[in-house]
């Protein structure tokens, strides 16, 4: 019989997202859990296992097509009869056999809010009219914008007109309203993606949120060298993956957050609110671009291993497009690792609405004095920005001298 | 009695029913025409466009005689042939109504001739002629029933001599005088075609000007080039009373001037059409109906779902490629394709007297009501070559756009060929090109089109033969 495959609920704020990918073709044979899509949102990006075994008959939209949550996407000519609604497991709502065959592809109606399967268009592909570009730009309508509202005809005055009544704030800059002038052939635009604007979006209004004040701590990791040394063969033999620095950072981090709870807390209109958990947010760096940061839940009662465990893991899922949208919520601090790229320390933007961050440089041996003799160690330089509306120097070097501190004085026992 | 099931029927086989069942039958609906005449192509091909232009080309064609001498041509003996000119516009009325005909077995549209009438939801009676009855049961039905001419007192007169425009096309001879009522599209042509043939024309308009809806600008240019080829024209005049006395018929009107009497050998009613709605039985369906058009939606849908309607039997503009395309429309929307309303402000109005005229959008006074800060470009034909090379050199462009957007509101046409010229600003509208793509269009020289170039210069402010 022929079954509806659904975007299904990707979290509770997420209403639509693009579909990048199509892993499957019409006429391939899947597997239950084979993955079927790729759906990218402001969140994440996920990978859409099928929810069903059989023949994909039939692909209603196409890669790069906005989709809403719950509207359908193919459809899968399955072996046996599906009982209830195991099909589609994530779903809070399963089309009836009309709405979704007949409505669903091609108009809005079932789900007018989101504006279901409206074709996502490149800018290249963007059709508009002379008329419609001119008043577009003298109000500073995105005409990528009025697209995203339309089935992909042709952008007339009346579309612009409709957008500039319902109230939307024009925003973003205009794609192609001009005609090329000879200087811009040498430039090329693209659209951000959903992930970019997103981020774009956060970085702005952190900026804007929090006065920023970084300090700088440079931490001997000769310790933690010596537990690598001596423990990371059977470590690795052990967990599947190698150890490395971050899991000390990020244990010593959240041992100092429980003297130092200020720096785990955020503030809620005129009140600081503290948390007694820490959900240490990881940041990762996607191919290409992008940027994710999962999140380690609990993280103050886990063990040093299962922190570097939980590292691991969240890390493979967030490259492989894996990660849960519940892995990315509810972070109350975070750590970035620009080390790895031969970083010595940046000075990070809060990830809001916590109101801290640390940063963690390359470890680089270098020539220090310790003992009024000039060693060799290797060294590291912490830095973390702090929201100065909560915290001051006087909070934040405590708490960073008790990461250094904890860093440097390293015993397994830990 | 044997029950046919459709998608869709259509009822009227004119420029609206006909072409919503062929694009009804490319989209792989199921669909019966219904028509009670004997051909297809309702008014316009049998008793409107089609006809009235078959006639109007051999007026224009013997007007234009009178400067061929002018031209370097001599001709004797020049002379109409009414039985041959009537006989060709019959000519050319079949061959369109066959291919019509022709096309709706090409797309497989079954035809079934008869008048149509509502019997039951979703089910449509058809009676042919000689009393034999069908039903075809349908998901969607169409009514295109189109208009017939509309008499109202005093001008209902059972009198051979006071004729509609039905009869105007079948007149046995040119009549010496003829008065025609009504200074619309259909009484300015007749006006025009027997004006040129001959006759002795005067034209009779209640409202304050020729062409009430068009431009005054465009009445006015037109009425003195009717007056000049020696029309009477008599605006903001009534009808007092007809009165039939043998060969003649006796006229009373009474305008600013006071009482006028005159006899006529023909009078031609041409005060508007009406909608045909009688015998469709609608009420039995529930059908709104307000003042005898059927009332729709945006998307020419009854109150009554299922049921639509277009053309002519509707309150939009009673123009053939209205009723065409509101029936491609209504029809993708019936297929379940994407669709959008029509744009009446785009509607292209022709008048094919001579010169002749035409316009598409609003006019200058309808886009100032509108509250629109607007620019007027014009341009005469009198100086312009082409018009000079063919010796039409009556009438101008005249463009009406917004100054902010450089929009085009509108265009009217008065001169040569402008039936065919209202087609570039026309085009201009549908594809929202602006003042600046106009103007920055290459136009063909020599050409009547230039015109419409030179009325964009002019509307920027730099013409450069004016």
């Amino acid at each position: 019989m022929e079954m509806n495959v659904i975007v299904p609920q990707l979290g509770e704020s997420i209403v639509e997202g693009i579909l990048t990918k199509w892993f499957k073709k019409v006429g391939d044979v899947i597997q239950k859990d084979d993955a079927l899509f790729e759906i990218s949102t402001d969140k994440i990006d996920s990978e859409i296992p099928s929810s069903a075994s059989g023949t994909l008959l039939k692909l209603l939209v196409k890669e790069g097509a906005t989709v809403a949550v719950n509207s359908v996407v193919a459809i899968i000519e399955t072996a046996v009869t599906p009982k209830g609604d195991s099909f589609i497991p994530m779903a809070t709502h399963v089309p009836s056999e009309e709405d979704s065959m007949r409505d669903a592809p091609a108009s809005t109606s079932s789900f007018p809010k989101t504006t279901t399967t409206v074709e996502k268009i490149s800018p290249m592909t963007i059709r508009s009219s002379p008329l419609a570009r001119k008043i577009a730009r003298h109000n500073s309508i995105d005409l990528l914008t009025v697209s995203d509202r339309r089935t992909g005809s042709r952008i007339t005055k009346q579309d612009i007109v409709d957008v500039m009544s319902s109230g939307q704030p024009a925003s973003g800059l205009l794609v192609r309203t001009s005609v090329q002038s000879s200087s811009e052939m040498l430039e090329r635009r693209e659209p951000m993606n959903i992930m970019q604007r997103a981020i774009a979006e956060h970085m702005l209004t952190s900026k804007r949120t929090s006065p920023h004040v970084t300090t700088v701590f440079e931490v001997d990791m000769n310790a933690v060298a010596r537990s690598r040394e001596s423990r990371g063969e059977r470590f690795k033999a052990q967990e599947g993956f190698p150890l490395t620095d971050l899991p000390y950072i990020a244990y010593a981090t959240v041992k100092a957050i429980d003297r130092h709870p200020i720096i785990n807390a955020s503030i809620s209109g005129s009140e600081i609110l503290y948390k007694d958990y820490i959900h240490l947010g990881i940041a990762v760096a996607l191919e290409g671009s992008g940027l994710i940061v999962p999140v380690i839940k609990n993280a103050g009662q886990k063990s040093f291993v299962q922190i570097a465990r939980l590292i691991q893991k969240l890390t493979v899922a967030a490259h492989h497009k894996k990660l849960a949208p519940d892995d990315v919520r509810g972070g109350s601090f975070t750590i970035i690792n620009p080390g790895i790229f031969g970083c010595l320390f940046e000075t990070p933007i809060i990830n809001q609405p916590q109101t801290a961050i640390l940063s963690a440089g390359a470890v680089t041996k270098r020539v220090v004095v310790i003992d009024d003799t000039a060693t060799i160690r290797p060294m590291m330089f912490l830095s973390l920005s702090f929201d100065h509306r909560s915290i001051d120097g006087a909070r934040a070097d405590p708490f960073m001298a008790d990461v250094k501190e904890m860093l440097e004085k390293w015993t397994d026992e830990e | 009695m044997e029950v046919i099931k459709r998608d869709l029927v259509v009822i009227g086989a004119g420029p609206g029913g006909y072409v919503a069942a062929i694009r009804a039958a490319q989209l792989g609906l199921s669909t019966t025409l219904v028509e009670k005449d004997s051909r297809l192509g309702g008014t316009c091909l049998l008793r409107g466009c089609i006809p009235t232009k078959a006639l109007i080309e051999t007026a224009y064609l013997f007007s234009k005689t009178k400067s061929f001498k002018e031209f370097g041509i001599n001709v004797s003996q020049l002379a109409i042939d009414w039985a041959a000119a009537q006989s060709r516009k019959d000519k050319t009325v079949l061959r369109l109504s066959k291919g019509v005909e022709f096309l709706m077995k090409k797309n497989k549209v079954d035809v079934v001739y008869g008048r149509g009438q509502m019997s039951g939801p979703g089910v449509v009676e058809v009676v042919g002629n000689e009393g034999e009855s069908k039903k075809i049961s349908a998901t969607s039905i169409l009514i295109a029933t189109g208009s017939e001419p509309r008499i109202f007192p005093p001008f209902d007169i059972k009198h051979p001599a006071v004729i509609t425009s039905n009869e105007a096309l079948d007149l046995t001879a040119i009549p010496t005088s003829m008065a025609v009522i009504g200074a619309g599209a259909v009484g300015i042509e007749f006006a025009s075609i027997f004006q040129a043939l001959g006759s002795h024309v005067t034209l009779i308009e209640v409202m304050d000007q020729i062409l009430p809806f068009e431009d005054p600008d465009v009445a006015m240019a037109l009425h003195k080039e009717l007056q000049k080829h020696g029309m009477k024209i008599h605006v903001a005049t009534k009808v007092e009373s007809i009165v039939p006395s043998g060969d003649s018929v006796h006229l009373q009107i009474s305008g600013k001037s006071g009482k006028v009497e005159m006899d006529v050998g023909i009078v031609l009613v041409a005060v508007g059409r009406k909608p045909v709605t009688d015998g469709l039985n609608l009420e039995s369906i529930g059908i709104n109906v307000e003042k005898g058009y059927i009332m729709v939606n945006n998307f020419c849908e009854t109150n009554v779902p299922g049921y639509f309607a277009i053309g002519d039997v509707i309150p939009t503009p009673q123009l053939a490629h209205v009723a065409s395309a509101e029936g491609k429309m209504v029809v993708e929307k019936i297929a379940g394709k994407e669709t959008k309303p029509l744009n009446y402000d785009r509607v292209p109005f022709c008048t094919y007297c001579h010169p002749e005229v035409a316009r598409v959008g609003l006019t200058e006074a309808e886009a100032r009501k509108r509250g629109h800060d607007v620019n007027i470009g014009m341009f005469n034909f009198a100086a312009l070559g082409k018009a000079a090379i063919i010796g039409e050199r009556e009438g101008f462009v005249k463009i009406i756009a917004e100054k902010k957007y450089g929009e085009i509101l509108g265009a009217s046409i008065i001169g040569p060929h402008a039936t065919e010229l209202i087609a570039e600003p026309a085009s201009f509208m549908a594809a929202e090109g602006t003042m600046s793509e106009m103007i920055g269009m290459m136009h063909a020289h020599p050409t009547l089109y230039e015109a419409v170039l030179e009325a964009a210069e002019a509307w920027a402010g730099h013409p450069i033969h004016a």
